[in-house]
């Protein structure tokens, strides 16, 4: 052993110096404090090393610290701890795992409100979630219930001098394309026409029949499961069966398996029942009843739906190409019916879901926003929390917790989190669905496919981890940082920590506000359409005015069907409450008509150069009672009778398209010979109509089959509908009367999709709104209580309350407004993407996005002001009590 | 600054490494400065754990940090003491976190399967 060697020997001295510059790689903090001890502990143990072993022992002693101590130091730089040996390391993955689940788990018990607020907050986000997703996919994104329904496609004809590319066929052009074609290894066709149904059964009603060709039901997978499907022969020899639909079976026949063999009589043809459908819903199979499609009964009239199977390896592209071409042959073989028609070939699934995908999209993106906000407000939560428990960190380091180890057990509470709010956010989804399929248009496509089921669980947790991840991985970052530079228990003047949490916070905020932003445009921009829509010109009235169908099931010959219409508008016009009843063939919320051949001129030419046009057949008064005003020349009067001159009325769009400059009245027509006397306005039911050239003949000149009684009455129409149905079955009880409606409730009708959307993306748009303000408020209330002593300190040097409220309401509008001009700036670019939803509204109009931004400024403005009066009424005393 | 938490319970930042585990203990004891710890824990280990002084006072950082040791006033005899030294004890929340895990290592002792392996090993290596 060496003898006590003197401090001041030169080689210690050398070791000294050495060691001192490697202490360097220590921050400044760390030297202040530690370096002095640090070094007379160095000392005692290189004496040690010198007396146990020598010279060579004390060099290499100092050799074998230099490296540790340099890396230490740039540890405690960089935050990181102390080098863990390997054995340190545990391999017990799943063990850590349920260790750090049980902490999560004990972390949110101690705090129940705190957990209860953050898991209602995404509970609210995944729910919404949820329901919406249930109706993408069930809509969009699940294959049709066909065999193999990505083969299937829709064959549409092309008529390229309206433009229109969604002409049906005509019973010519499918045969040929049956007979012609290859890329099809099935091909069928259908149409749907509306007529009454007679019955030992029931009341006559009105049923939608569906005439079908032999072989579309297997194309689609259903074969009859009563009785059989329809045979070649049917068709071919013309034999009059029918097919009932599940629904019809159950409704009116009782579900019994003997209708099998039982006759019915559509439009007063006997059809025998000789097969009943599975149960099926959605496109093609809306028809109660199915006859066979027979060939010779066939006008030119494009009205067939066409749907095909691709053959094997044909592609979509393919298909449509083929058919393309052979529509080519079919302009060189029928060039007067099909000069400007050509084809092609669509996938049934995009047909189907054609007109919601949009508004489904949309609304989407609407509750995905409303998601990222409620991840944004937890995660500022978490952060003030984080705050808070800074202390508990550094014990788990100090205790030999690696950063990643205390990063991942607050990324696991996270998640934990995530998991319980997107449990309850299912629950609240499956409910909060039922509600909504209940409000959802009848006439969204694939509305009974409609399932909040596994599929829609599995995307749900996947939202949850990302969720989770996405709003937990800042606070674990931030919490777990050990490079603290006080002392915790210390005051919180100069902790580095609290202004990055500030930062994350406020960042945080101004894209929640801008999130928010862009619903409350999207949310006013279709409230502005929907209104436009509901209030649109229609160019007659709107209010008070039953719309009775009458459509007899025997059929009327000319004096029958006057005096059939003179003896119900006589009735209909006696009861109380109606103050006029007209009789018209045209429905002004459903204005087509039948179709007709006019030749105006004397000038010979084939038949194409005749145009089409719209005839109709009203009684005098039916343009007075109906507000459709009269722009030139006179309306239709008593005077017009069976035997007085044949005339008509004209509408707008028939003297622009026809008779150019001239003026149309006195003129006489060649085909039909009458002379136009009267000129009335278009007339727009729905949003986005064109008018059609149309023309009105007196109803005593024109005595139609059937027709509609409009009847004007005093109060709300429908109340009528019962007394009028028992007066036109006093006349024939054979008139079917389910759809008795009013144009009122027509009109809502046809707006139920854009009110629809408006409602849920407005919903949204409020719920995004809250939750915004709720964010700025507790970044805000977290802000006022981390300056409380600043704040009181203003206080006791004499600073105004109403200052300091300005000062604290200035920095929350402040971050608010941000938050709102990049809302303003994303809104200017993704709101186009609403174009196809909306009316007669600008998607970029200036005064709504104006609106939004003054709505958001308002809700901000008050979500400050709690924080702001409490900053204003901090005690001095107290405050700087506080640390 | 918001009102202090509770510090968590010390159950749950068991187990204990080794190294830390000694350490507390030398300061149990009494307060001790840093090459004091470095001996002690040598000494109560039978050499098994030798600690260097720059990862040492990091570990003291931290724990002081943590309120789990603290700077004591307190020095020893005056012929023993070193006045530049600066001293380290336990906080009552450190005396927890020992007793806890003294409590721990006590239970792994009792069980009847960890003394027959102990035995069993000391016999081997005889």
């Amino acid at each position: 052993m060496q003898p006590q060697m003197k401090p001041d020997h030169p080689v210690f001295r050398l070791a000294e110096r050495v060691i001192r510059a490697l202490l360097c790689a220590y921050p400044a903090h760390f030297r202040a404090r530690y370096r002095d001890d640090l070094l007379d502990t160095l000392r005692d143990r290189s004496r040690e090393e010198w007396r146990t072993r020598g010279w060579t022992g004390l060099l290499w002693y100092c050799v074998r610290i230099s490296p540790g101590i340099i890396r230490d130091g740039l540890g405690e730089r960089l935050g990181m701890v102390s080098h863990r040996r390997p054995s340190d390391r545990t391999t017990d993955v799943i063990g850590s795992i349920t260790q750090d689940l049980r902490a999560a788990l004990r972390q949110l018990r101690r705090k129940p409100a705190f957990s209860i607020g953050v898991i209602l907050t995404l509970a609210l986000g995944m729910g919404a979630n949820a329901a919406i997703f249930s109706m993408v996919d069930g809509v969009l994104l699940r294959a049709l219930p066909y065999p193999e329904p990505e083969g299937l496609v829709r064959i549409w004809e092309v008529d390229t001098e309206t433009g229109n590319e969604f002409v049906e066929l005509s019973y010519a052009d499918y045969t040929y394309i049956r007979d012609n074609s290859t890329a099809f290894t099935e091909i069928g066709a259908f149409s749907r026409a509306s007529r009454d149904l007679v019955d030992d059964f029931g009341r006559p009603t009105e049923i939608i029949l569906g005439r079908v060709t032999h072989g579309l039901f297997g194309l689609l997978g259903k074969q009859p499961i009563v009785g059989r499907d329809f045979s070649p022969d049917d068709a071919q020899r013309r034999i009059p069966v029918a097919i009932l639909s599940h629904r019809l079976w159950s409704s009116r026949y009782g579900g019994r398996p003997d209708v099998i063999g039982q006759t019915v009589r559509i439009r007063t043809r006997p059809f025998t029942i000789v097969g009943v459908l599975p149960p099926a819903s959605g496109y093609p199979f809306t028809a109660d009843i199915w006859r066979p499609l027979d060939g010779e009964a066939q006008d030119e009239d494009r009205e067939l739906h066409v749907l095909a199977r691709l053959g094997a390896g044909v592609t979509v592209d393919q298909a449509s190409a083929e058919v393309r071409l052979l529509a080519g042959q079919l302009q060189r073989i029928e060039p007067d019916l099909n000069e400007t028609i050509t084809a092609w070939a669509q996938p049934m699934q995009d047909m189907v879901v054609r007109d919601a995908r949009t508004p489904l999209l949309v609304l989407l993106a609407a509750v995905g926003f409303v998601l990222m906000i409620a991840c944004a407000n937890t995660a500022n939560l978490l952060l003030a929390r984080g705050a808070a428990r800074r202390q508990e960190a550094a014990i788990r380091t100090a205790l030999g917790a690696s950063r990643w180890r205390v990063a991942r057990q607050l990324l696991t509470e996270s998640l934990v989190l995530a998991t319980f709010g997107g449990a309850v956010g299912l629950l609240a989804g499956y409910g909060a669905l039922d509600a909504i399929i209940a409000v959802t248009p009848a006439d969204t496509p694939r509305l009974a496919e409609i399932a909040l089921d596994r599929r829609v669980i599995g995307v749900m947790a996947v939202v949850v981890l990302l969720a989770g991840v996405a709003f937990g991985t800042l606070p674990a970052l931030h919490g777990s940082r050990t490079d603290l530079q006080t002392d915790l228990k210390g005051g919180a003047r100069g902790w580095a920590g609290r202004d990055t949490v500030r930062r994350m916070q406020q960042s945080l905020v101004i894209a929640e506000v801008g999130l928010a932003t862009v619903l409350a445009i999207g949310a006013t921009l279709l409230i502005a359409s929907f209104n436009r829509m509901l209030h649109l010109e229609r160019g007659f009235t709107t209010e008070n005015l039953l719309i009775v169908p009458i459509s007899p099931g025997t059929l009327y010959r000319r004096n029958r069907s006057l005096a059939l219409f003179d003896g119900i508008t006589q009735r209909l016009g006696a009861l109380p409450g109606v103050r006029s009843v007209v009789v018209s063939t045209m429905n002004p919320m459903s204005p087509p008509g039948l179709r007709v051949a006019v030749q105006i001129d004397e000038a010979p030419g084939t038949s194409a150069d005749r145009p089409i046009v719209r005839w109709h057949a009203t009684s005098p008064g039916f343009f007075r009672e109906t507000g459709i005003a009269m722009r030139d020349g006179r309306a239709l009067s008593d005077a017009d009778h069976e035997t007085a001159p044949p005339v008509v009325v004209i509408n707008e769009a028939f003297a622009r398209a026809h008779l150019g400059g001239e003026d149309p009245i006195g003129k006489r027509l060649v085909e039909p010979p009458v002379e136009i006397v009267g000129v009335v306005a278009d007339i727009t039911p729905r949003p986005g109509f064109v008018p059609e050239p149309t023309m009105f003949s007196p109803f005593r000149q024109l005595p139609m089959p059937g027709a509609y009684a409009l009847l004007r009455t005093g109060d709300d129409p429908l109340l009528l509908a019962e007394a009028v149905r028992e007066q036109v079955w006093a006349t024939d009880p054979t008139i079917p009367l389910d759809d008795i409606t009013s144009v009122e409730r027509a009109i809502a009708a046809s707006v139920a999709a854009p009110r629809f959307q408006m409602f849920l993306v407005s919903l949204f748009a409020s719920l995004s709104l809250l939750l915004a303000a709720v964010g700025i408020y507790g970044v805000m209330s977290y802000a006022v209580a981390q300056r409380t002593r600043e704040l009181g300190l203003r206080h006791a040097l004499g600073a105004a309350e109403g200052r300091i409220l300005r000062m604290v309401m200035r920095e929350g509008v402040g971050l608010a407004a941000a938050g709102v001009a990049l809302g303003l700036v994303a809104a200017f670019w993704l709101t186009r993407l609403l174009t196809a939803l909306l009316y007669d509204v600008d998607a970029t109009d200036p005064l709504i996005f104006g609106t939004a931004a003054c709505v958001l400024a308002a809700v901000a403005a008050a979500a400050c002001y709690l924080p702001a009066r409490r900053a204003m009424r901090v005690d001095p005393m107290a405050a700087l009590r506080y640390e | 600054m918001p009102p202090e938490i509770a510090p968590p319970d010390p159950r749950d930042q068991l187990p204990l490494k080794p190294d830390l585990f000694h350490i507390l203990l030398a300061l149990d004891e009494g307060e001790r400065h840093g090459y004091g710890i470095i001996k002690e824990v040598e000494r109560s280990t039978g050499g098994g754990i030798r600690l260097e002084p720059s990862p040492l006072y990091r570990r003291l950082k931290r724990l002081l940090e943590a309120g789990i040791v603290e700077e004591s006033e307190k020095r020893p005899a005056p012929e023993l003491d070193d006045e530049r030294r600066r001293y380290y004890r336990l906080t009552e929340y450190g005396r927890r976190i020992v007793a806890a895990e003294a409590r721990r290592v006590v239970a792994l002792a009792r069980n009847d399967r960890v003394r027959t392996l102990a035995a069993d090993a000391t016999t081997n290596e005889t």
